[in-house]
């Protein structure tokens, strides 16, 4: 009898002691078809990290391919190391931050203003082209600079941490090293600045606002991407973002020209004496009226974006838009738009089929911003293209919050553990704060 | 000076993915307890007013019973595939009871009749305020208890009937993070709490064709409990002030439905010793088709929201045995199958679960005939489940283990 009470008490206290999870099961991250050994990322700012108008160190610490990195480590992954730079206020002009500002009218609003603290100096400058990096972003880079001799000297970031940045090409410095793994995410710049300008540019040229002609962004990037396979590696080659999509272009409301019907009628009449009878304004909302070649002044009209950098104060209180046309720089007329997206899928094309070529990973970046811009979820927070409270955008709508940049490594870790048969697990987004509000 | 937001305003969408299947307890009667909560066949006591009221006549005599269950299970989260990421919601204890009075009542002892008081449904998770999936939930709350009025028909010795009328009240309270950051890095907040009432009924019949078979067959209409006076409060950085109600509350309403359960249930008297019963649980979890919120004050960052649930009806097997060492000494055992409810790419960490595994065991001394005095013990696991919560994009593994020890006395007069 009394046996049986021990051995009651005795299973009991057994089950008791197994009541701990323990997660025997579960699966183990695996590489798969790839080796992580060395990884070796190319791009341009999206991979140095740049964040809020400038890069930092915090910034450089918190790019995809550092995530992708501590990822990595997971399966076989070495080091990797970053060209890091000493300050966190931005180099070479302050990063932006949120902050209030007055407007001309007296109202005090939430936006982006550069960062009250000064930029980073001391240090930024040093040369550390001394060793080999793994993060070979270098913002502002385009596809048609790749085979420039002595492009360090031009570019800042280049020459911090290239090894002889007067004399080398930035295509010997990305293939200095015989890389495991890489990815390359290059070909924004060749159509953005042209974006970022309003168009000003012209198709074929070599200026920042200037469209790289296709057969060179062709033999350029081709070249690249022949020459890292070389040694077998593997890697992920990433397409360019339909730019247009971003809160640089679409965040200022093309009918934000609110007047009342006294201004209404003022403003017609105006237009009416120059002989504009198209233009007509009406209380209330209404079109911004631009520049235009053919016919002089116009409303702007849908599928047409206004920029960012439209000084919102003359917007405001200074006719900008209403009375006074905007000018062609600040908005993208409907056919700059068509310029754009005809390039982007030339230049997307050339990717694609290098990635096909040499069978390796294509992540399209271009369709994971569609899906952010009709709602996004990760780990419970829904992400949106709106600037500022979107949450993946930083404060200069056309970089990454950190945030923003782990949903990218996310992505490519699915790109990865689908093309390599890998299981890489995810990289947490939420460890990374989101904009900060005052 | 006129303080506003520059852009356009977000939907947070604030609808915490409140509960789902895991939060029904089955911890009422202390021997059916020990037999994997099966128990509709056989009325063993006065328990059985909530396993089938249709038992009440049959009890004889009347009888005030008492039990109470020490709640404390084990969940866990895990990064899949393994990254050493892993959390051990925090250990709460909750002390589920169950109070019954009943019994036969008219002198023919045909008609019975008694009252219940128990909590047929509760959760109490914490996470943590700063883990992976705090925007879904940092910790969460349910508690209810009901009272269920009860009559007894008892047409003959092999048949009668039983019904019961619920009447339940609780209350909510579950805390998330807002993905809103204060310039010290920290998160916004919400809370939303309040209390909540509904009406049900349930039904049964008992059927005994022989001496040694029993059959019993209930019905539990799922109540729907309503909250319609919630408090939810809102905290936010200074700047987005002007985007959530006023002073940062407002009001709110929502409903759960609990599910309709159908029981079939049977017993063999093996000999004078030996009871062998089991259950067959058949729930229909799958009205429950979406989580509404709606708030007094909508703004741009607080908006009503509905969220989809997918949810499957379940049926579990509950198998138990009851060996009469002595008149006065008696020995359960039993083992139960209870599949989850929660699809797997709906799971939210509010409210986890997965295909449970019982094992459960018990004694009961009965003193005189009059006084039984009985504890029971449920251990429950769940193979590692992978899930996700497709809504809001989180996903894992997650484990629940828990002990259940439990007491209860039974008075018969």
């Amino acid at each position: 009898m009394k046996f049986k009470y021990l051995v009651l008490i005795a299973s009991a206290a057994g089950l008791l002691a197994s009541c701990k999870n323990n997660f025997k099961s579960l699966d183990t991250p695996t590489a798969g078809e790839a080796d992580f050994s060395k990884y070796v990322a190319i791009g341009n700012s999206l991979t140095a990290g740049y964040a809020d108008n400038s890069l930092t160190r915090d910034g450089q610490e918190n790019s995809y391919p550092n995530m992708l990195s501590q990822q990595f480590k997971m399966v076989g992954g070495g080091n990797f190391v970053q060209p890091l730079l000493p300050g966190s206020y931005g180099w070479p002009s302050a990063k932006y931050t949120l902050g209030y500002q007055t407007d001309c009218k007296g109202v005090t609003a939430l936006g982006p203003i550069p960062n009250p603290a000064a930029a980073d100096t001391a240090g930024s400058s040093n040369r550390i082209g001394n060793i080999d990096y793994n993060n070979l972003g270098v913002p502002g880079i385009k596809v048609a600079h790749l085979g420039i001799n002595g492009y360090g000297v031009f570019n800042p970031y280049a020459a911090r941490f290239f090894r002889n940045p007067s004399l080398q090409t930035p295509l010997e410095v990305f293939l200095a090293q015989s890389p495991s793994f890489f990815t390359v995410w290059l070909g924004s710049n060749d159509v953005l600045g042209y974006a970022t300008s309003g168009g000003e540019g012209n198709v074929g040229g070599m200026g920042t606002a200037d469209i790289t002609h296709p057969e060179l962004f062709k033999t350029m990037y081709d070249s690249l991407v022949n020459n890292l396979v070389k040694g077998n590696a593997k890697g992920v080659l990433i397409n360019i973002p339909d730019v247009t999509s971003i809160p640089f272009f679409t965040t200022i409301d093309r009918n934000g020209a609110t007047v009342t019907a006294e201004e209404a009628n003022r403003l017609n009449q105006h237009y009416r004496d120059l002989g504009y009878n198209h233009i007509s304004f009406k209380a209330g909302q209404n079109a911004f009226v631009v520049e235009d070649d053919r016919v002089g002044v116009r409303h702007i009209e849908e599928g047409e974006f206004l920029l960012l950098t439209i000084p919102a104060n003359e917007l405001k209180c200074n006719g900008l838009g209403t009375m006074r046309p905007l000018p062609k720089r600040y908005f993208l007329d409907a056919k700059e738009v068509a310029v754009i997206r005809e390039y982007t899928t030339l230049f997307n094309q050339t990717i694609q089929d290098a990635a096909r070529k040499h069978s390796l990973a294509y992540m399209d970046a271009s369709a994971f911003m569609r899906t952010l811009s009709s709602g996004f979820s990760w780990d419970g927070v829904k992400y949106s293209p709106t600037f500022v409270t979107g949450g993946a955008f930083s404060l200069d709508g056309v970089h990454l919050t950190p945030r923003g940049y782990a949903l990218v490594a996310n992505q490519i870790i699915t790109v990865i553990n689908t093309y390599y048969n890998a299981n890489i697990p995810y990289h947490d987004v939420n460890k990374y704060p989101g904009i900060k509000f005052p | 000076m006129n303080k506003k937001l520059i852009f356009t305003s977000l939907a947070l969408g604030i609808a915490p993915t409140l509960m789902a299947g895991s939060f029904q307890i089955n911890l009422q009667g202390i021997r059916q307890t020990a037999m994997a909560s099966s128990g509709t066949a056989k009325p063993w006591d006065a328990s059985t007013l909530f396993y089938n009221p249709a038992g009440l006549s049959d009890l004889g005599s009347f009888q005030v019973y008492a039990s109470g269950f020490y709640v404390s299970p084990n969940i866990s989260y895990s990064q899949a595939p393994a990254t050493g990421y892993r959390v051990d919601a925090q250990k709460l204890s909750s002390f589920p009871f169950a109070i019954y009075a009943g019994g036969a009542v008219s002198r023919d002892k045909r008609l019975g009749a008694g009252i219940g008081i128990f909590t047929p449904f509760g959760s109490k998770v914490s996470w943590g305020s700063d883990w992976r999936g705090r925007y879904l939930v940092r910790d969460i709350s349910l508690a209810c208890i009901q009272i269920q009025p009860t009559i007894s028909y008892k047409f003959s010795d092999q048949f009668s009937v039983g019904a019961g009328l619920n009447y339940g009240f609780g209350s909510m309270e579950i805390n998330r993070a807002l993905p809103l950051t204060f310039t010290d890095g920290s998160d916004g907040a919400a809370k939303l709490e309040g209390n909540g009432t509904g009406w049900g009924f349930n039904i049964g019949l008992h059927y005994k064709p022989a001496e040694e078979i029993e059959l019993g067959l209930t019905y539990r209409h799922g109540m729907t409990m309503k909250v319609n006076d919630g408090t939810a409060s809102f905290s936010v950085p200074h700047s987005l002030q002007g985007s959530v109600p006023a002073n940062g509350t407002t009001g709110f309403s929502t409903r759960l439905p609990l599910p309709h359960i159908t029981t079939l249930g049977m017993a063999y008297n093996v000999n004078s010793r030996l009871t062998l019963q089991g259950d067959l649980v058949f729930a229909i979890w799958s009205r429950y088709k979406s989580l509404d919120f709606t708030f007094d004050e909508n703004t741009a960052l607080v908006q009503n929201s509905s969220e989809v649930k997918k949810n499957n009806n379940t049926l579990a097997v509950r198998l138990g045995a009851n060996y009469k060492i002595t008149q006065a000494l008696e020995l359960m055992a039993g083992f139960g199958y209870d599949p989850t409810p929660i699809s797997k790419n709906y799971m939210s960490p509010d409210a986890v679960d997965g295909n449970r595994f019982i094992m459960s065991g018990g004694i009961a001394y009965t003193l005189g005939d009059m006084v039984s005095i009985m504890g029971s013990f449920q251990y429950t696991t769940t193979p590692t489940r992978y899930a996700t919560h497709s809504p809001s994009n989180f996903g894992g593994a997650y484990e629940i283990k828990s002990f259940t020890p439990a007491l209860g006395i039974a008075v018969k007069f």
